[in-house]
């Protein structure tokens, strides 16, 4: 039996893929206030094509010490993407929020749909499995127990976890798919330019409509012949270049 | 200032009055419209508390004026004295018509003298220069200022060739804005004391600078239809049509001064004593001049290109930055920190009347309304000079930008073409704001508690990297877990579902229950046997042997008896002969347990015999 668990545990690390690189060196950058070096650091483990929830954090501290807020956002809501209850990573985003220029008030939002997205967000996405994986097992033992329990009061509990749990993973199976699909869903988007000049319609030529500056937070709703066609949180669209703008 | 006194005829009319101390008028019957001319009033004693008259509709324009002269004269040895107080108005008839004058009065020695009114008579003047009709009030422009001045009389000794007054300008067809020049010169062929400009033309259509030079009148000779005249230049002014087509600039109406060889006029008074010609040999003759009006053709400016701002004449721009960073020679500034970009434009032609030119500056820049400036020089050639347009900018945001190149238009009259002349484009550069200004201004509350606060420090914890691509990927525990799982429970059911059933085939379980059973009790009384307990041994065997057989067919305790084993024997087809082998076996054991006294091999026969049985029963 340990023989087995030890077999298991090495084929997960495996499977987990563990890398050979480590922010060591940017942190020590960061420590010794060396912000650029820092942030070279750190970019260049994301280009080597590794990510971490703690890594864009700590390349957002290192935008934020050079006042470069629009890039500081975008890597909260990276880190935020990857772990969305972050505690310290929302903290910034909000300190970082308020350095920006344009004050947008937002929409107000459907009640039931901030619960919903505040539960699905209260895990990452391997969390959710987890818990799906869980929930399954038991429910299925429950069953087993109602199944087969020669005790009359057995059967009962059995039968009573089993409903329970039956709900229960099925909410968690829809928060894993949201919490999937937030992850895939590419549609926010950063101002990282001082300025851009949204427009009204996919040309350049097009009627100015209003005038956004660096750190302000975007919609995506689709896109065209390289414009975006951008929503802001108080409800106005526009236009702008693809190029303009960075998606979290 | 030298007194001009002059004399010059008048008709008099004396009005006499009895007394020997009389006040005396003397006044022009008959004057020229316009005309000036002396109201005297006159008495041979010192006196005081004159009293004037009211000139009703007659301009004063000065007066009363008192004056005293006294005399001695010595005829044939006797002394005697003379006194004359005078009192002196000048006056001017606007009107025509015909004017009471009132009575005058004042007071010689306590007594009251007075000297009745009269009438004069205001009749239009008889011609007097170049262009007829006659000038209006005494505004305007002056050649020398003289509240007191001549004793007018038209006179028929000028006539209108030898002094008369010409207006001319540079272009008759100018182009709408052009500037063209307008001269008023007076032609004489004599001399001329002053001049005094009586009504200033509004030249209607046209937007004018003058460019007399206050002081300096330029005079020079020239020679007109074989006559010889000195010309003084008395105005001149630059002109800029504001409309096309055709314009008039109306004549100016001018006064003046001429000076005339004197004709000895006696009038039998003392004042001829003064008119000898060896003190005054000339006399001033005054003249009414009027110019001639202009006629202008003034064409319109043809299709002007975009941006064209009202420019016509002949112009150089030149576009400046302010701030200069000293390094870099380039502008640059922070965030929210003033430029001022400067436009000149210099040159000869309409710099007043010219706009500033549309610049669409880049977004970034918050634009404040263009002041203009001019440093313009008015001189003979014309008006000319500097126009600055400053425009004040302030960009909000840091970027790299670029003031745009300016293309301004002129039209220039001596080709007749539109030019254009460029300002190139003026780099910008705008650095970071201060951060700590005016920040605060624009946030609600709870942002400025926020800027007061630092960010949480960064992330030390030893943590795993994952690669990108991974990312939202279904990780491979779980499929793998799940199947694990799904698999252990299939074969849980399955084992369970098996012992269920068994459970449930309570015939099968006796049945398997019998045999083992048996076994344990034959097993029991094996171990009996040597010792001889017989009926403990007899008890084993008899519950060996009808346990086996109640749990191999399922027989109900109570009805547990020989018959109905026999009969279920039969009922199982179990050959005859074994069935009554058993049944012996049964009868043995019974009898052994009831019947003492029984051997020991009996005990050992009867054990054999079950064991048989039950081996044959299984």
């Amino acid at each position: 039996m340990k023989k087995l668990l030890l077999v298991f545990s090495f084929y997960l690390l495996v499977l987990s893929g563990a890398s050979a690189q480590d922010m060591s060196l940017g942190n020590n950058a960061y420590k010794a206030g060396d912000w650029q070096g820092a942030i070279d650091a750190y970019s260049a483990i994301l280009d080597a094509g590794y990510e971490n929830a703690d890594l864009y954090y700590n390349l957002g501290n290192a935008y934020y010490r050079t006042e470069r807020f629009g890039m500081a956002i975008l890597n909260y809501e990276r880190a935020l993407l990857l772990e969305p209850n972050f505690a310290e990573a929302k903290q910034n985003l909000a300190l970082a929020n308020a350095r920006t220029e344009d004050k947008i008030t937002p929409l107000p939002e459907f009640l039931l749909a901030r619960w919903y997205r505040a539960l699905y967000c209260a895990l990452p996405l391997d969390g959710w499995l987890v818990v799906v994986l869980v929930l399954a097992v038991v429910a299925v033992v429950a069953a087993g127990v109602m199944r087969f329990s020669g005790d009359y009061r057995w059967r009962k509990t059995g039968f009573i976890v089993l409903i329970v749990m039956a709900v229960l993973w099925l909410v968690s199976a829809c928060c894993t798919m949201s919490s999937a699909a937030r992850l895939n869903r590419h549609d926010r988007a950063v101002i990282t330019q001082p300025m851009v000049v949204v427009k009204g319609s996919p040309d350049a030529s097009g009627v100015d409509k209003m005038v956004l500056h660096d750190g302000t937070q975007l919609t995506i709703d689709e896109t065209l012949d390289g414009w975006h066609k951008i929503r802001l949180a108080d409800g106005n669209t526009g236009w702008l270049p693809v190029a303009d703008l960075t998606v979290i | 200032m030298k007194k001009f006194l002059v004399f010059s005829f008048y008709l008099l009319a004396f009005i006499g009055c009895a007394s020997a101390q009389e006040l005396r008028v003397r006044a022009p019957q008959t004057v020229a419209l316009g005309q000036r001319f002396e109201v005297r009033y006159e008495i041979n004693d010192r006196c005081k508390d004159f009293r004037g008259p009211s000139f009703k509709g007659l301009s004063v324009l000065s007066g009363p004026n008192s004056s005293m002269q006294t005399g001695m004269t010595v005829i044939n040895g006797q002394v005697s004295h003379s006194v004359t107080s005078g009192f002196t108005y000048i006056i001017q008839a606007d009107v025509e018509g015909s004017f009471e004058v009132g009575s005058a009065s004042c007071t010689v020695e306590g007594k009251k003298i007075t000297c009745p009114g009269f009438t004069i008579k205001v009749e239009k003047g008889r011609q007097s220069a170049a262009g007829g009709g006659q000038g209006g009030g005494g505004q305007g422009q002056r050649g020398y200022s003289q509240p007191n001045a001549a004793q007018p009389a038209t006179s028929g000794n000028i006539d209108s060739k030898s002094l008369f007054a010409r207006a001319s300008i540079s272009k008759s067809n100018p182009y709408q804005g052009e500037q063209v020049i307008l001269t008023y010169k007076i032609y004489t062929q004599v001399s001329l004391s002053q001049y005094q400009i009586d009504k200033l033309p509004g030249n209607k259509g046209f937007w004018s600078e003058d460019l007399t030079r206050d002081g300096n009148v330029k005079t020079y000779e020239e020679t007109v239809d074989g006559r010889r005249y000195m010309v003084a230049e008395i105005r001149r002014g630059a002109l800029f049509a504001q409309e096309n087509g055709k314009l008039t600039i109306q004549p100016l109406d001018l006064d003046v001064l001429a000076l005339v060889q004197r004709q000895r006029q006696r009038t039998g008074t003392l004042w001829d004593l003064f008119d000898d010609p060896f003190f005054n040999p000339t006399q001033a003759v005054e003249k009414h001049l009027r110019t001639n009006s202009l006629n202008i053709n003034v064409k319109p400016l043809p299709q002007a290109p975009d941006g064209f701002t009202g420019a016509v004449g002949s112009f150089e721009v030149k576009g400046a930055a302010d701030p200069v960073s000293g390094q870099t020679n380039t502008v640059e500034v922070r965030a929210n920190e003033a430029i001022t970009y400067r436009l000149t434009v210099t040159g000869s032609g309409n710099l007043m009347l010219i706009d500033a030119p549309q610049i669409k500056f880049p977004q970034v820049f918050e634009v404040y309304d263009p002041q203009v400036s001019d440093k313009l020089s008015r001189t003979s050639g014309g008006v000319s000079g500097s126009r600055t347009f400053e425009w004040v900018l302030i960009p909000r945001t840091q970027g790299n930008y670029e003031i745009p190149a300016v293309d301004f238009h002129y039209f220039d009259p001596a080709t007749g073409r539109y030019v254009t002349k460029r300002v190139e484009a003026v780099p910008v550069r705008v650095n970071r704001g201060d951060p700590n200004a005016m920040k605060s201004v624009t946030s609600n509350k709870s942002d400025i508690q926020l800027l007061n606060s630092d960010i949480n420090y960064i992330q030390t914890r030893p943590s795993k990297l994952t690669r990108k691509a991974d990312r939202g990927r279904m990780p491979l525990w779980f499929p793998i877990s799940a199947l694990v799982f799904t698999l252990l429970a299939g074969v849980a059911n399955f084992l369970l579902r098996r012992r269920q059933a068994k459970r449930q085939d309570v015939a099968g379980m006796r049945q398997g229950r019998a045999l083992k059973q048996a076994r344990k009790r034959l097993k029991k009384a094996a171990a009996l046997l040597p010792d001889g307990d017989e009926s403990q041994f007899y008890e084993e065997v008899y519950r060996a042997l009808w346990g086996c057989l109640a749990d191999k067919y399922n027989i109900p305790l109570a009805d547990l008896s020989s018959d109905t084993v026999r009969q279920i024997l039969t009922d199982r087809q179990i050959p005859e002969e074994q069935t009554a082998r058993i049944m012996e076996t049964l009868e043995a054991l019974d009898m052994a347990r009831f019947a003492p006294g029984n051997a020991s091999d009996k005990m050992q026969t009867i054990y054999d015999q079950a064991l048989d049985t039950i081996a044959y029963l299984n």
